[in-house]
């Protein structure tokens, strides 16, 4: 039966993406994780105005790629190798030692500038497919009820990006209608503060309408244990972020002895984890907030989550492979290392196993 | 003279506070290019040829080199010097194998350490020593490798950092040995010592190998996929 899939199964297969991608600087895997997470995005996104949210995500991802190649050529440090283009040098006075302005290219040097750009932009890549496929104000009502004290924070961080995506595309047309440029840098200067002004306020005015209906007031809870939920969620959402940081960044725990790294990773995440549920169980249990119609977490949901969660685990358990790491210097071209692409493949799982969308879709508020 | 502020060889006040901040100044250089680059990726330490100002190079001088590696391993040489030679062209002209990892910096000299993980605790220490010096008066380098011009008759030294808590100067090799030692300006490599063997680790270049498979099936699954994608779209449309 068509039906819209759980936000929250969408986030989890987006972010196990963006952590595959994250583990390596591979071109042709991330160019495959990209194109997977496109693929899924071009079969399952609603027609909403918030899924161009990934083509917007992916341009971002560009910039980027190109002011890393340029910050290298013009201020990077030199890696010798094929020599490409020899740029003017400035000459910077003593206390400057160590910053170099010009100077030669090399192709190594570009290579290496590229494939870590590319990283970058591939996780933006998975992020815009994580707000393009999943509904912003259904990801909310599935939010927690302990954390309903902080709401309304909650509705305008989340609800930014895709309310930015949105006000483009009307921010665009409306200058359209007045003739005035609307693409290129002339449109982007009379675009981007329009653009802010209204995705600021209608993601207040959502978290104003939601505090009108009661969310972000406080429950009648005894302060010591308002307090001890506070602290313990608060521990384990430090502990989450301290073990997804050992976890996503494998260069974070280079200069550490391998036991240590791996302490800081998992155990600390799942710590971080058990923490933070036990405060959200103990804040739940004092908020009664009923639900009109809760989105179901079924066999889908389950399917979506666990391809994304495949992918980041194959990547961090062999995370090890040299393959994952192609050399710059010498420059080589990068090898397909099967067991990772195989992998990455699985993440396109939900362009079959998640339910098609319903015909006529409600714009969303 | 110089563009760095090489000490002068003197007091014995200098000689005995130098033990104490060098290693210090040494660390916080090495934290600070760490900060750096992680603030700013493109930030190292690069080729920069500032033209060495009065530098004549007298008949015969030629730039000692020595390579510690800090486990009694130490490799020496003397190169002959040339106007805007570097401490990076000191290296390569006298025959040592570099390895720079993805930030640019030397990891690895004649293979050693056995793989390129420099951090900030394990690194190839630079240092220099101006000509006529004390034997063991190294001054840690405010430059990095590719950027120091040389002088005439000067010492680079290099030591491998492995952890200690005050970092290791080069061995003191005298001035006159190293010179002794260049055999001809070819600058053939001299090796004191065994371990340095001529094992390159960055020469393996593919220039031959044809058609490079895993990039073209790698390159046609993207382009499937965005093909199928494209198909998605018309098919919704």
């Amino acid at each position: 039966m068509p039906r819209q899939l759980h936000p929250g199964a969408w986030w989890l297969w987006a972010v196990g993406l963006g952590t595959a991608a994250s583990r390596t600087t591979n071109p042709l895997l991330l160019a495959l994780v990209a194109a997977v997470a496109g693929y899924v995005v071009a079969a399952r996104r609603p027609d909403a105005p918030w899924a161009r949210a990934y083509s917007a995500f992916v341009k971002i991802g560009l910039a980027v790629i190109a002011i890393r190649v340029v910050l290298q050529a013009v201020v990077g440090a030199e890696l010798p190798g094929h020599e490409l283009l020899r740029l003017p040098r400035a000459d910077l006075p003593g206390w400057l030692a160590g910053i170099r302005v010009g100077g030669p290219v090399t192709a190594e040097e570009l290579a290496t500038a590229a494939y870590d750009g590319l990283r970058l932009a591939v996780l933006l890549a998975c992020l815009g497919a994580a707000n393009a496929l999943a509904n912003p104000s259904r990801l909310l009502k599935a939010v927690p009820g302990a954390l309903y004290e902080l709401g309304v924070a909650v509705v305008v961080a989340m609800s930014f990006a895709p309310q930015a995506v949105t006000a483009v595309g009307r921010v665009r047309a409306a200058r359209k209608l007045r003739g005035r440029p609307d693409r290129g840098l002339r449109g982007l200067r009379g675009l981007l503060l329009p653009v802010l002004e209204t995705a600021l306020e209608r993601s207040i005015a959502l978290a104003a309408s939601m505090d009108s209906r009661g969310y972000g007031r406080r429950a009648a809870v005894p302060a010591r244990a308002r307090r001890a939920t506070a602290a313990l969620t608060a521990a384990g959402l430090l502990g989450i972020c301290a073990g997804t940081y050992g976890l996503l960044d494998s260069s974070a725990t280079a200069g550490v002895t391998s036991g240590a790294a791996t302490l800081l990773g998992l155990p600390v995440l799942v710590a971080g984890v058990l923490l933070a549920g036990l405060g959200l169980a103990l804040g739940g249990r004092r908020v009664t907030r009923s639900r009109y119609r809760p989105d179901p977490w079924d066999v889908p949901e389950w399917l979506v989550a666990a391809a994304g969660v495949t992918v980041a685990a194959v990547f961090v358990v062999l995370g090890g492979d040299p393959a994952l790491h192609p050399s710059t210097a010498p420059l080589v071209p990068p090898p397909l290392p099967l067991a990772f692409a195989a992998a990455t493949l699985v993440g396109l799982l939900p362009a079959v196993v998640a339910p098609a969308l319903p015909r006529l879709q409600l714009a969303a508020p | 003279m110089r563009s760095t502020p090489a000490r002068t060889p003197d007091s014995s006040a200098d000689r005995i506070t130098a033990p104490a901040w060098r290693p210090l100044a040494g660390r916080l250089a090495v934290v600070l290019v760490a900060v750096l680059a992680a603030l700013l990726p493109a930030t190292a330490v690069p080729t920069f040829a500032v033209p060495a100002a009065a530098d004549v190079a007298a008949d015969g001088d030629c730039v000692g080199l020595v390579v510690d590696h800090g486990d009694g391993t130490t490799a020496t040489g003397c190169v002959p010097f040339s106007p805007g030679l570097t401490g990076q062209q000191v290296l390569q002209q006298a025959g040592r194998a570099l390895a720079f990892d993805k930030s640019g910096f030397i990891c690895q000299i004649d293979s050693f350490p056995a793989t390129c993980t420099a951090n900030a605790t394990h690194y190839w220490s630079y240092y220099h020593r101006a000509p006529g010096a004390d034997v063991a008066k190294w001054a840690y380098s405010q430059k990095g490798a590719a950027q120091y011009v040389v002088h005439p008759g000067e010492t680079e030294g290099w030591v491998w950092v492995n952890g200690q808590r005050t970092p290791p100067t080069p061995k003191a090799v005298p001035y006159p040995r190293l010179a002794a030692s260049v055999p001809t300006p070819a600058a053939a490599p001299t090796t004191s010592a065994s371990a340095t063997g001529t094992s390159t680790t960055g020469t393996s270049t593919t220039d031959g190998g044809g058609v490079p498979w895993p990039v073209v099936v790698g390159v046609v699954i993207v382009v499937l996929l965005g093909a199928g994608a494209f198909w998605q779209l018309r098919r919704r449309a």
